[in-house]
């Protein structure tokens, strides 16, 4: 088991080197950026990588201050992130007043404990409390008010606010827990390093190349933004810089690729999904939007899909 | 009332008189604000719609659900001296429905 409660991966070479070369293509990414703004002016293209180029210093600064607090830290930073992408999904969707025992359940009961034992490291537990008591408790919980009218689909979205917004997140503090083969000291937090800079870098060019190349829409009625170009551009080059860091991770070379290209799938395809539900719930084509509270669920829907996937791949693979 | 309008205070008024439990979006609205809308004919009566609010902390509940609010506010609207009350009220019915997120300009 990872020893956390020193802080020897704090001299950890491969930790220092990480973060200091995010630090330096963070301060080149921010110098285009500002040049960009000054030589063409404020044009919305610019504004926007701008505004995704500063929310990346804080999503490192996040990242840097919850790997200094270890496994402690980081449950608490995503159970903050998990409350945030509730409020902003269940926001999203018609419940009723009959849903209200469900809602508070899942706000004060399901999204602590299942952050609680991820903290605790009980895998047993974490992996099934909410896909299974989870779901039955909320089934059960939506009959006892007796009001049956939609209540399918009543039942449906509070439960998929669940999945999506407490337990999938929760698999990316728990990546921290794996016991992992080779016991260095820093290896599960540098899990989490390589799952959000390929998910984070993934987007980010997948944005670049259908900006620069993209023609063909995957999905014009889900996200006319998305290109063919931008994904495959995306997903290549978020491969190639997640198998450039197969140093920081257990793997070897070609198993980082694989990792990454795993990981860029997933994500690519969660950010389809949320945008579906975005859709569905009118929320792409009203224009309306939460302002000033928005885009928590936007930022984080790659993560979604990515996390279980690259847990459960790593703990099959690279742990005792 | 009348003392706090005296005094250049603004006032907030819940005009579906009580906490909506049902299915309808709006209540019909209460006779006050006809009263007072004759009585302190300079005053204008803004329009806020509460986004969400009832399902924060629906009526008989203990704990309220954290939910996102939005509030929105709309142009104000004065009586005129001779309007009535069924003609007021229907206006400021509609100048509240007009801002419920996703009916018309928001």
């Amino acid at each position: 088991m990872t020893n956390l409660t020193d802080r020897q991966w704090l001299l950890d070479h491969s930790t220092l080197v990480l973060f200091a070369g995010l630090g330096l293509i963070l301060l080149l990414a921010t110098a285009i950026g500002r040049a960009l703004a000054w030589v063409h002016g404020a044009t919305p293209t610019i504004d926007n990588l701008n505004q995704r180029i500063d929310a990346w210093w804080l999503m490192v600064a996040a990242m840097g201050v919850a790997f200094i607090f270890g496994l402690t830290g980081l449950t608490i930073l995503f159970a903050i992130l998990s409350f945030w992408a509730l409020r902003e999904f269940l926001t999203l969707t018609p419940t009723r007043h009959g849903d209200h025992s469900s809602l508070l359940l899942l706000f004060f009961i399901g999204l602590p404990v299942q952050y609680l034992l991820v903290w605790q490291q009980w895998y047993g537990l974490y992996s099934i409390f909410l896909p299974v008591y989870g779901f039955l408790v909320l089934a059960i919980a939506a009959t006892l008010r007796g009001d049956t009218a939609d209540f399918l689909q009543r039942v449906s979205f509070v439960q998929w606010g669940m999945m999506i917004c407490i337990y999938f997140p929760s698999h990316v503090p728990a990546l921290v827990t794996l016991p992992l083969a080779s016991g260095r000291p820093a290896e599960g937090l540098l899990l989490i390093a390589f799952l959000v800079i390929v998910v984070q870098g993934s987007d980010v060019l997948q944005y670049v190349f259908g900006k620069l190349f993209g023609r063909y829409p995957v999905s014009p009625r889900l996200s006319p933004s998305k290109t063919w170009e931008g994904l495959v551009g995306g997903i290549a080059g978020a491969t190639l810089l997640g198998t450039a860091l197969w140093w920081i991770t257990p793997f070897s070379v070609p198993a980082a690729a694989g990792m990454a290209f795993v990981i860029c799938v997933t994500g690519f395809f969660g950010g389809l999904v949320l945008s579906a539900i975005k859709r569905d719930r009118g929320v792409k084509d009203r224009g309306r939007t939460i302002r000033g509270h928005g885009g928590i669920l936007d930022r984080l829907d790659s993560v979604i899909f990515a996390a279980p996937v690259f847990l459960h791949l790593t703990r099959y693979w690279y742990t005792v | 009332m009348a003392d706090a309008l005296a005094q250049g205070d603004s006032l907030i008024i819940f005009s579906e008189g009580t906490r909506n439990t049902g299915d309808t979006l709006l209540l019909p609205l209460r006779a006050g604000i006809h009263h007072l809308a004759l009585a302190w004919p300079a005053v204008e009566f803004v329009s806020v719609w509460i986004d969400n609010i009832s399902r924060v902390m629906p009526k008989g509940e203990l704990v309220p659900v954290p939910l996102l609010c939005s509030v929105i506010f709309g142009q104000p609207i004065s009586a005129a001296p001779d309007e009535p009350r069924e003609a007021f009220l229907a206006r400021a019915r509609e100048a509240l429905l007009r801002l419920k997120p996703g009916e018309g300009a928001t």
